[in-house]
Parts: C-alpha cells; structure tokens; sequence
C-alpha cells in the first residue's frame, strides 16, 4: 500500500471509521467521528473534516460503500457501509495494530500490575 | 479550475451543520455555534478539494466534464425535490407558458409562415395587373402571352382558373372542383404524378385536350386505394375526359380542387382580367429586379394597346404573401406577440419564484461559499438549476401543445387554409426547446445576480439585508402589471372591437334565410337555356310552401368573394382612373325578396328588366347613390354606365338600403345591382323561410333544384347566419385568445404583488413591531405597506401604458370599428388592475398591523 509511509493519524483515522463501521449497518460521517471521539474519550485531537477524505479513499478502494439517505434530524446525509472487502481489510489492519500496540508495549515499561 | 462535486460540499455541509446543532443543544448561542463548527472542521475547502482529487485520480477531462454536468444536474434535482411546492409552481408556470407558445406557433407556422409546402416556395410569385387608379387585378390572357413570351426574370409563368363542374355519382349530380390550369403549373409546384402523367404546355391554351389529372383525395374517395385508373374518361359537364394521371398525396397548391384540367384560353382579349397567373422568379433574379422588368412590359403593352392597356401597370406579389393576405398574416403577428408577452410573464413569474427561493437559501449559499465554492461555480449550478427546470417545463410544454393545439384548431375559424396542416413537429420541438432555453436564461438571471451578491457579502462578513433582491423582485412585479396590463388593453380593445362587430347591420337579415350556391356551367347552358332554367329553378324554390321568397346573386354572401368595376355619371365624363370603383351584383328575379331589401326610393326590379328589349336598369344602394349622386333621393332617373368610357348606359329605378354581403370592413360599401339576363354561371341562391311555420328540410330544398334539372350539382344548403358568423369568427377567436392570456397573465401579476408584499412585510416584521410599540396606528401600518404595493402597479401601469401605445398599431389591424389608442380601452384595464393590486396588497397589510410588538422584537 503505498499510503503506508504517511502519517500514522491517517492510518488511525481509517482503521477508527473501519472499526466503528464493522460495529454498524450504516453511519454518517458525523455519526462515525462521534463515536471515534466517544471511543478515543475525546483524546483524538484532528480537525473533523480530516475524516472525510479518509472515508472517501476507502470507498475508492472497494472497503466502503455509500449512499444518500435521511438523517435522523431529516437531513440528506452519505450514508457509509462496510463492504466485504472492508471487513477483510479491518482484519488485516485489526492484526497490524495489534502488532503494533504488541511492539510499542513492548517498548514501554509496565505500569500498575505486580508493580 | 478543479472541477467540484457539489454532493462533497453537500456532505461536508451537513457535519458542520450536526456540529452547530449539538454545539446549540449544549447550550451555545447559534451564530457563535456555527463559527466553532467551521473552525472544528478545518479547512473545508482544502478537504473539498482533496476529496475531489481522490476521486479524479483517473478521469481524463471530459469525463470529469461529465462528471460535473452530472453531479451539477443531481444536486439541481435535489434542490427541486427538497422545495416540491416551488418545483411545482415553477415547472407548472413554465409549462403552460411553452405550451401556449408552442401551440400558437404551430399554428401560425402552418397557416401564416409556412403556408407552401413545396421545394422553392419562397421564389414563388404571383402576377397582378394594376388598373390605372391602382387596384390589384388578375391577368387577361394576351397579356399573360405577352408576359410568359418577354419576361426573363420569371421562369414557368402559368394561369390557373377555377371550375365547378357537374358530374355524377350514384345516379345522383356532383359538383367537381376542376383547378383548370397551364401545363407548366405541375413542374412550378414540384408536382410528379404517382400515377400516369399529367398534362403539358401545349395540351392547355386555345385548343385544350379534354384530358383530366386527378387529385388524390378525389382519386382515393371515387376510386378507392390503388385502383389504377389512367386511361378511363371522367365526365365534366357532359363532357368525357380521359383520366391522364393521379397527383400525390398532400400536392394541393389550391385548396379544395378535386381535379386539375387544361386551362383553356382563347387569346382573344387584353381587359378581361380572368387568370390567376403565377411564376417562379428564374435564378439570379431577385424580387425588386423581377417586378422593374414586368413594370416595363406592362408600360411597353400600353404604348402598344393604348385602347386596352394605357395607364396599366404590373406588379410580383410573393405567393406565400398573397395567399396567406395581410388579415391572416397580421392576426398571426398579433397572436404571436400575444404569447410571447404570456411567457415573459411566466420567466418574469418564475424569476420572481426563484428569487423568494434564493433568499430563502441565503444561509446555505453563504456556507457554500465558506465551503469554497467559486462564484462561478456558484453560478453554474444555479443556471443548471434553471436549465433543468426549463427542460422540465419544455417537456410540460410540448405535452400542454398536444393537448391545446388541437382545440385552437377547433376554435379557429373554420375557413383557415392548412388548418390541419398545424402539428407538434419537429420544428415545433426545436422552437420550444429554444424558448425554454431562452426563458432559463431570462428567468435565470435575476436569481444568479442576487445569489452573487448575496453569498459574496455573506463570505465578507457584511450582514445582508437582501436589498438588491428586493429591488430586483419589485421591479420584476413592475414588469409584470405592465406585461398583463398591455395583454389587458389588447383584450379590451378586441373585446370593444368584437361587441361593435355584433351590433353591426350587414343589412342582409341573416335569420331565417340559407344560401344555395349552384354553378351553371357554359358547357351545359346557353345564355338564354341558362336564364330559363335559373327562373324555374328559383321558382320551384320558391314554391315550396314554408319558403317565403328565393332570389339569386352571382357573389354568394359572405363568401369572400366580390365583383367590382369603374362606375360613371351620365353627363359627367371622367378619365380612366379617375371612376369610382364599386361592387356590382348581378342578380334574378325574386332576389330583393329573398334579401328582404325594399325600396327606400323608386322600386327594385321587374320582370320587364330581364327582357333584352328593354331599357337596362339598375338598383343602388343608399352608400351608392350618395357616392354619384350627394342626395340619394335624386338618383332615381339618372342614368349610369358600367366602365368609364360613358357606354351602356343604365336607368336608376331604385336605391335600397346598405348592404354587407362580404365581411365586414368598415363603413357600407356602395354596391349597385343589375339584372341577370342569364349570362353568370354563378347562381347563389339566397332563400328565406317563412317565420310561422318549420324551415324546409335541405332534401326539400335539394329536390326543388332537381325537379327542374337533375344534373345540376348541389353542393350545400348553409344557413346565412352561419355563414355571417363564419366571416367574423376571427375576430371571435383573436378575442378569445388574447383575452385569456390577459386572464392568465392578470392573475400571475397578482400573484407577484401578493407574494412580494408578503415576504417584504415578514422580512420588516421587526421594524413594523418597532414602529407600532413607539405608537403607530394600525392604519399608518397599513398604508405604509399599501403603499409599497401600489408603488409597484403604479410604475407597472406606466410602462404598460407606453407598451400597449407602442403596439397600438399592430394591434390596430386586427379591430373593427374602433381605435386601438382609444382612451376607454386604457381606463378600463388600469382600474381594473389598480383594484386587484390593491387587493392583493390588502392580506398582507392586514398582516402588518397584527404584528405583535413584543414578538416582532424576539423574532431575530
């Protein structure tokens, strides 16, 4: 994947919407920063539009898919769904991130327990 | 220029919406909610912009053009759907708007524009000779050989005559319409035969072939599909024809002809001017260059025959022009102009809509701005917005002319020539697609300078007011009084013209009376067989028991047609074209009964006057005998002459009332009546039927005319009424039609004082609520907002003035027996809009003075 190399945020911003959406039928953007900023409690600082650029290059990718719908405030908002290959994709970026958190931890020391 | 998806700014616009929203909820106050809302979500224009590189990544620039026009024709649909009732309004407004255009066009394409289907049809021209006091007359035949011998700048010069002959069908006599013409007329019409050949040059002229090429309708009602008939005879008035040929179908350059036969021509005469001669300008010759060498020939004729040609000249009359005439063409005009003011009207109304809409959008404008949108991109998906909905409304449209054209065919009047040809065609299509493209850019553009405004203020911080779409809504109201009102003086004007019509006297009682018109053709009748048959005829008419008096004329009344020549004064030489030039009517015994006119001096005429023995007589009418002589009641005695060289002099025995038997014109026109000694072949029987008892039956009528000649063809019994009404029924229909366009563009204009007085009075609640907690009274209120309204129709109504005087002479040609400028036709219209504006202003000043002083305060 070329994108690879660039900033970690977006790469958490993909995989947030992708575990966010694996959890839904179907989100808004809104609906989906919201429960990012309720999962992340807040911490996530981005400016929310970052996410829609996100959103819309996995929907070039095949991982979504979207259509025009009524919110529940009746407003037309783009409704995103999570395609087959999506869920694939969530899997493959669910074992890179436990790589990850498994090597950063390693990195850093151990709190609390048996402390 | 990055080419956007207005759906991304649709999407982006809706988190920072949800955002301001929640931000409200927690307790923020709205405008302050908003800026932390945009300021949240970062640069929206930048995020716009990469969302939309993401997505053109590999999309060549036509496709992204596509792209766009799609999404820009999506997101227009959308805006529609979200604002049904406007969508409505607007596509209904435009719809019927087209609609009426288009059906009028089609219409007027056919019957006026574009009434000669035929390959070079505008180089087609007809030949008229002017008498030296400049009347328009048809050419005499050596004048015609002479012409079609000289002339280079005209090609194919060929005569036409037309003919009622007698045939049979079923054992029973049929008139046949025979448009006698030169061989040359076929090729000058583009006419090739579908069956056999039709006839040349030298089969017409002084020795015709008695040859018959017959028209397809007459071919596929006699003969029935395919039927090969060349080669078997026809008879014309007992004369046997031998079929040549069958014209194709739709081949009718005269209206009505069943059958086309050799002109016969005796060359024999200069001042008969019996033929109807046509020709096609030859190539490289224009109009102008074309009629200076007939003016030539014709001055050239008179030094040559100076007894017969002296003083006369020639002119080329473009045959479209001709046969259309200037009644016709100019109601086209007027009814064309009519429609194109109803659908300024409707683009003025439908602006009017999209500019209420506009400020109704300002705040999602403005934020499409913040979202980046260029003005232009702005204004593009605007004009889409209009475009569509004129695409919309064009296919309303076209749908509204199928469904009108075919009842404005039904109230025209029944005479129109190539009525039936009036279609939705495919020139029909286009000439709406390019009004509705026209009306997207008129109706279009007033919303796109207020939006420009608007949303550009809103980006600088500058609050707006929607000052500028006010002005522009105000002075669309404006044009709007003024556009019904002119339609309003136009209907007016016809409706005065239509009511002085009705309250005419043709002179001719119309009620209770029928008119037969029989024809008696020279190859049936001698003179003298002609004349006894004729008074038998009509006296066998006259005998049936529940009719009250039978007369005939050579003119049938109403019909269009008419006879006229030079008149003289016994003892009062005038030079040739100086002669008064009158109708005269030939007439049979009975005929002042049948037409219930009595003398009003001396008497009409006696049986004694048909006798070649004695002295010729004639009868004129009141306008007549006032023409010749001042004082009517002088006229009996006097002796007059048909012509201006002082022969043939005829004794006045009697003046009668004024007559009409045409259609009316203006002031009677002064006719004078002869005796028909039998030499007119046009018997027109005028009947009148007793008022005690039932009105004969048509059969009865019919079997009086075959108990003394059963050849003798009777093609209609009509009812004179009808045929009175018949020839003023164009004024009826342009009434009809102008009128309700002026209905339709009345309630548009009222309408847009309503709604604009409306909106402007919701827009100055606050102020109006100030201006009655500091103590104005209800009617100060009132008036402040009457005033507004009436501002309007007031400067609506001045430039409707000055419209309507500047149509007031294309109008003009259309009205009888009043004046377009009369001051009765703007008095009327002008209070009549005055009182409905007021009453659309009335709810919405109402309105104003129950605003709440308190509420008007909390209202921002």
């Amino acid at each position: 994947m070329p994108d690879e190399s660039l900033a970690v945020l977006k790469g958490t911003l993909e995989f947030l919407a992708l575990r966010t959406l694996a959890g839904h039928e179907e989100l808004h953007g809104f609906e989906i920063l919201d429960h990012i900023h309720r999962a992340t409690q807040q911490e996530l600082q981005v400016e929310e539009g970052a996410l829609y650029p996100a959103l819309h290059r996995m929907e070039k990718r095949g991982w979504l898919e979207s259509r025009w719908g009524v919110s529940e405030k009746g407003r037309r908002a783009r409704y995103y769904a999570l395609t087959t290959d999506g869920r694939a994709a969530l899997g493959e970026e669910e074992d890179r991130w436990a790589r990850y958190v498994t090597a950063v931890g390693r990195l850093a020391p151990e709190r609390g327990a048996g402390a | 220029m990055t080419f956007r998806d207005p759906r991304i700014e649709d999407e982006l616009r809706h988190h920072i919406e949800e955002r301001a929203d929640r931000l409200v909820a927690e307790g923020v106050e709205p405008n302050q909610a908003r800026r932390i809302a945009e300021t949240a979500f970062g640069d929206a224009e930048a995020i716009g912009r990469e969302i939309s590189r993401i997505h053109d990544a590999r999309r060549s620039p036509v496709g992204r053009l596509l792209d766009r026009v799609v999404a820009d024709v999506g997101f227009a649909l959308r805006q529609l759907r979200r604002s049904p009732g406007f969508a409505l309004a607007a596509t209904l407004t435009l719809g019927l708007g087209i609609g009426a255009s288009a059906s009028i066009f089609a219409l007027v394409k056919a019957v006026v524009l574009d009434p000669l289907p035929y390959a070079n049809a505008e180089r087609l021209v007809l030949v008229n000779e002017i008498s030296p006091t400049g009347v328009p007359f048809t050419v005499s035949d050596l004048n015609y050989r002479d012409f079609r011998e000289r002339l280079e700048g005209v090609d194919r010069l060929s005569a036409f005559s037309r003919a009622d002959y007698a045939t049979s069908l079923d054992g029973q006599a049929v008139q046949v319409v025979s448009g006698m013409v030169t061989g040359d007329f076929f090729a000058l019409f583009g006419g090739t035969p579908v069956r056999g050949r039709t006839f040349a040059e030298a089969e017409s002229g002084a020795t015709p072939a008695p040859v018959v090429v017959l028209s397809h309708d007459f071919w596929m009602e006699r003969y029935g599909d395919a039927a090969d008939v060349t080669g078997s005879t026809l008879l014309l008035d007992d004369v046997s024809h031998e079929i040549a040929g069958v014209m194709p179908d739709g081949w009718e350059p005269v209206e009505g002809v069943d059958v086309w036969t050799p002109l016969a021509l005796a060359f024999d005469s200069r001042d008969n001017h019996d033929y109807t001669v046509l020709g096609r300008l030859a190539d490289g010759t224009g109009l102008a260059g074309a009629e200076r060498e007939i003016q030539a020939e014709a001055e050239a004729l008179g030094r040559e025959y100076p007894a017969t040609n002296e003083g006369w000249s020639a002119q080329l009359v473009p045959l479209k022009e001709a046969w259309v005439g200037p009644e016709r063409r100019q109601a086209g005009h007027v009814l064309l102009g009519a429609v194109a003011l109803l659908l300024l009207m409707a683009c003025a109304s439908v602006s009017n809509l999209l500019l209420a809409r506009a400020s109704a959008r300002g705040r999602e404008m403005a934020l499409r701005a913040t979202l980046g949108a260029g003005r232009w991109r702005l204004v593009q998906q605007l004009l889409t917005e209009s475009v569509l909905l004129a695409g919309i409304g064009a296919a309303l449209g076209l749908v509204c002319a199928y469904l009108f054209l075919p009842v404005l065919q039904a109230l025209s009047p029944p005479d129109t020539p190539r009525l039936d040809a009036a279609a939705v065609s495919g020139t029909v299509v286009l000439f709406a697609a390019g009004v509705a493209l026209s009306a997207a850019v008129i109706f279009g553009l007033a919303p796109v300078l207020h939006v420009l405004r608007d949303a550009l203020s809103a980006r600088d911080g500058t609050r707006t007011t929607g000052g500028s779409g006010d002005r522009l809504r105000g002075a669309l109201v404006a044009g709007q009084v003024a556009l019904s009102l002119t339609l309003l003086i136009g209907a007016g004007a016809l409706g005065r013209s239509f009511l002085a019509l009705q309250q005419v006297d043709p002179g001719l009682p119309t009620e209770r009376a029928v008119v037969v018109p029989l024809m008696m053709s020279g190859d049936r009748y001698t003179p003298a067989e002609r004349r006894t048959t004729r008074d038998a005829i009509v006296a066998a008419v006259a005998g049936i028991p529940a009719v009250s008096a039978a007369g005939s004329t050579n003119v049938l009344p109403f019909s269009g047609m008419n006879t006229m020549v030079a008149v003289n004064v016994e003892g009062r030489p005038t030079e040739p074209g100086t002669a008064p030039f009158v109708r005269w009517r030939a007439v049979s015994p009975g005929f002042f009964d049948a037409a219930a006119l009595s003398p009003l001096a001396g008497r009409t005429m006696e049986g004694s006057d048909y006798e070649e023995a004695g002295e010729p007589v004639v009868v004129l009418t009141e306008a007549m005998a006032r023409l010749l002589f001042d004082d009517p009641r002088t006229a009996v005695g006097e002796r007059v002459a048909m012509g201006w060289d002082g022969r043939n002099y005829r004794r006045v025995v009697g003046v009668v009332r004024d007559v009409e038997d045409r259609a009316l014109e203006g002031a009677p026109p002064p006719v004078f009546f002869i005796p028909d000694p039998g030499v007119m072949p046009w018997v027109n029987l005028v009947v009148r039927f007793r008022p005690d008892v039932p009105a004969p039956t048509e059969r009865a009528l019919r079997e009086a005319v075959w108990s003394v000649d059963p050849g003798l063809p009777v093609p209609s019994v009509e009812s004179l009424g009808d045929r009175f009404e018949e020839s003023v029924a164009g004024y009826g229909f342009n009434l009809l039609i102008v009128g309700s366009f002026a209905g339709v563009a009345l309630v548009l204009a009222l309408l847009g004082i309503y709604g604009l007085v409306l909106f402007s009075v919701e827009r100055r609640t606050r102020e109006i609520g100030v201006r009655i907690a500091l103590g104005a009274r209800p009617e100060r209120v009132a008036r402040l907002i009457l005033g507004q309204g009436l501002r309007l129709a007031a400067v609506g109504i001045i430039v409707g003035i000055a419209l309507s005087l500047g149509l007031s002479r294309f109008l003009q040609t259309l009205l009888y027996g009043v004046e377009a400028t009369h001051p009765v036709h703007f008095v009327a219209p002008v209070l009549v809009l005055a009182v409905a504006a007021l009453a659309a202003t009335w709810a919405p000043a109402a309105k104003a003075t129950r605003i709440a002083p308190r509420e008007a305060l909390v209202s921002e």
